[in-house]
């Protein structure tokens, strides 16, 4: 009996850390959806939007508002990535858009360690409660990552279905050419799709920062663990993305508790590694690379 | 006489380099060891990304596997003695490198850049996570007590001999690596690297082709490992990170992707960033937080404006005076 309520204590933890990977692969499907870029500075807005967070609260200023404006912090990173570095060279090849992002990557890390320091930081959580049930316990703060994430799936969903912008992004990553043949502005959609992306990469942080220790370098697992769901979900499905991470979250957090939390990371990848070996294109794959 | 002008500068430059840095600056010995092995490991890099266009995100993962399996076979007590030789270690370390690279890589080769990408990225990631907590790799504190490089009773006792023994295999892996490239097989990955479905068309076995360049990339990152783990004479897992990796891009950025020489600029030029920043920073102490911000601009510079790199533009430049050198090159 106690040993189910440990293993019922990591699902619960799993499911927290899955959504935040969720939020991060489902930004990284959204911009490889509409330009093709594989982004690898999306840990950035994580880390951006997390820093922000910890920053905004020390200064006293209100959890809503905070979280508010560390969004605004990381769709500034994410419009800055798409103009000053994308677009100019958007004919470029895979490789190129790859190190492109890779350099802004190292170059937002730049400005954040000018501007918070090298160490790490961690911030006030958003309700002190916990509960608990059958053996395990729930704080407050995981539930609202938890409805949080739930909340952004439900209106991306709503966006990309029921709206007008969100069906010319779907019309524009079914087919490019034929989008701006109709009329949609690609580059546009490409722009929105940085911003959105960046937005829930921020999100991502602001909800995560409270439970983890931040610091500029705090990008770099976000990034693989959000790379590695957005893959394994077969990349450019939404869905397989969502699936993926919670997948991602769950093993990791079972691993850990199971094995050893000095093997959780590996795990989880070699799983992926084996994974791959026997479904090359992933879950929900039908990409034709 | 022309094409050997390149090869007699760089052995000249090799020979006189060491002796000069003993008398003036010792303390760049050591930089240069590392410029040497990092060339390796840049030329490696570029052949698989710049030369075959398949990226592998778990290149560190391959330095990592060299410089432990020589930290494992050197500095452990109980290895058969013809194991504990460096230059066996150092092919243990190949072998084992090429089995992984084979196993994790065959199954997405097909199945293009995107996939193959994520399986090395984990893979550097399973790399890490095992050097960090298995005890047996030495943990967080990582394996010391490597010997110095050695072949047979030559013992390469100082950073002074080391370095020649380094860029004697940096020399060897440019040679080899050009050889690969101006032959049948390197025209052969080129046309795989244009254009996939057109070379299989001509009769090009691309799947063949692809799996090759990429284990001979994971060869030379396995000796440089190797070469590296002598050098320091002790790893330890933050070595190996995707820091690494990052620095390697920005080497054959540097360099300009696809060229064998421009690796060993990329190599130099990235080598000598840390020791930029330190004199900056000695200059102007608040500089010191700006390192990555620097690196990063940099690096987008380069790609927006010198996507051949800064070594191909200089040639560009140049123009008659090192057309004929690249050529050789």
């Amino acid at each position: 009996m106690e040993y189910l309520a440990y293993i019922l204590q990591y699902l619960i933890s799993g499911v927290t850390v899955g959504s935040i990977y969720a939020i991060v692969a489902l930004g990284f499907s959204f911009i490889f959806n509409a330009s093709g870029v594989c982004n690898f500075a999306q840990g950035e807005f994580v880390m951006l939007g997390g820093m922000a967070m910890i920053w905004l609260l020390g200064l006293g200023i209100p959890t809503p508002l905070a979280f508010l404006l560390s969004i605004v912090i990381g769709i500034i990173a994410g419009i800055l990535l798409e103009r000053g570095v994308i677009n100019p060279r958007r004919e470029a090849g895979f490789l190129i858009l790859f190190a492109l992002t890779l350099a802004a990557s190292t170059f937002f890390k730049g400005i954040a360690r000018l501007v918070w320091g090298v160490y790490e930081h961690s911030g006030r959580v958003f309700s002190q409660d916990v509960y608990h049930f059958s053996g395990a316990s729930i704080s407050g703060h995981a539930l609202w990552i938890i409805g949080g994430s739930m909340v952004i799936f439900a209106g991306i969903w709503f966006f990309l279905t029921r709206t007008l912008l969100g069906k010319a992004m779907m019309a524009n990553t079914d087919n490019r050419v034929g989008a701006s043949l109709v009329g949609i502005n690609t580059q546009m959609i490409t722009l929105l799709s940085f911003a959105i992306s960046a937005a829930l990469g921020a999100i991502a942080g602001a909800l995560v920062a409270p439970i983890t220790l931040m610091s500029y370098q705090a990008g770099g697992q976000f990034l693989f663990r959000g790379y590695v769901a957005a893959g394994v979900g077969g990349f450019g499905s939404n869905l397989g993305a969502l699936v993926a991470g919670y997948m991602l979250g769950i093993v990791e957090q079972l691993s850990a508790g199971v094995i050893s939390p000095l093997f959780k990371d590996g795990v989880a990848f070699a799983l992926v590694i084996i994974l791959l070996t026997f479904k090359p294109l992933g879950f929900f794959g039908k990409v034709e690379t | 006489m022309a094409k050997y002008r390149m090869w007699i500068v760089f052995i000249v430059l090799i020979v006189v380099t060491p002796v000069l840095l003993r008398t003036f600056a010792p303390a760049l010995l050591g930089r240069s060891i590392l410029v040497g092995i990092f060339t390796i490991l840049v030329i490696g890099f570029d052949l698989a990304v710049g030369y075959g266009g398949q990226i592998n995100l778990g290149f560190q993962g391959f330095f990592a596997v060299g410089a432990y399996t020589t930290a494992l076979l050197t500095a452990r007590k109980g290895v058969p003695e013809m194991l504990s030789e460096p230059l066996a270690a150092m092919l243990s370390g190949c072998i084992v490198s090429v089995i992984i690279c084979y196993v994790i890589s065959r199954p997405v080769l097909r199945t293009g850049g995107f996939f193959l990408a994520m399986v090395t990225l984990a893979f550097g990631m399973v790399v890490y996570t095992l050097t960090n907590g298995w005890d047996f790799l030495g943990g967080a504190s990582g394996i010391t007590g490597i010997p110095r490089f050695r072949i047979g009773p030559l013992i390469f006792g100082t950073d002074f001999w080391y370095c020649y023994a380094v860029w004697a295999f940096a020399l060897f892996s440019i040679f080899l690596s050009l050889r690969m490239v101006h032959s049948r097989w390197g025209i052969a990955l080129r046309a795989v690297h244009s254009d996939e479905i057109a070379a299989e068309v001509t009769g090009v076995n691309v799947s063949k082709y692809k799996m090759e360049v990429f284990l001979v990339s994971a060869i030379y990152a396995s000796i440089a490992g190797s070469l590296f783990a002598h050098h320091l004479r002790g790893v330890n897992p933050p070595m190996f990170t995707f820091t690494l990796l990052l620095l390697v891009t920005l080497a054959i950025f540097f360099g300009g992707m696809g060229t064998i020489w421009g690796g060993l600029v990329g190599a130099a030029l990235v080598q000598s960033l840390p020791e930029g920043v330190t004199a900056l920073t000695s200059y102007w102490p608040w500089m010191s937080n700006t390192r990555e911000l620097l690196y990063g601009i940099i690096f987008v510079l380069i790609i927006l404006f010198m996507p051949e790199g800064v070594f191909g533009r200089v040639i560009k430049v140049c123009g008659v005076l090192f057309s004929r050198r690249q050529k050789s090159g």
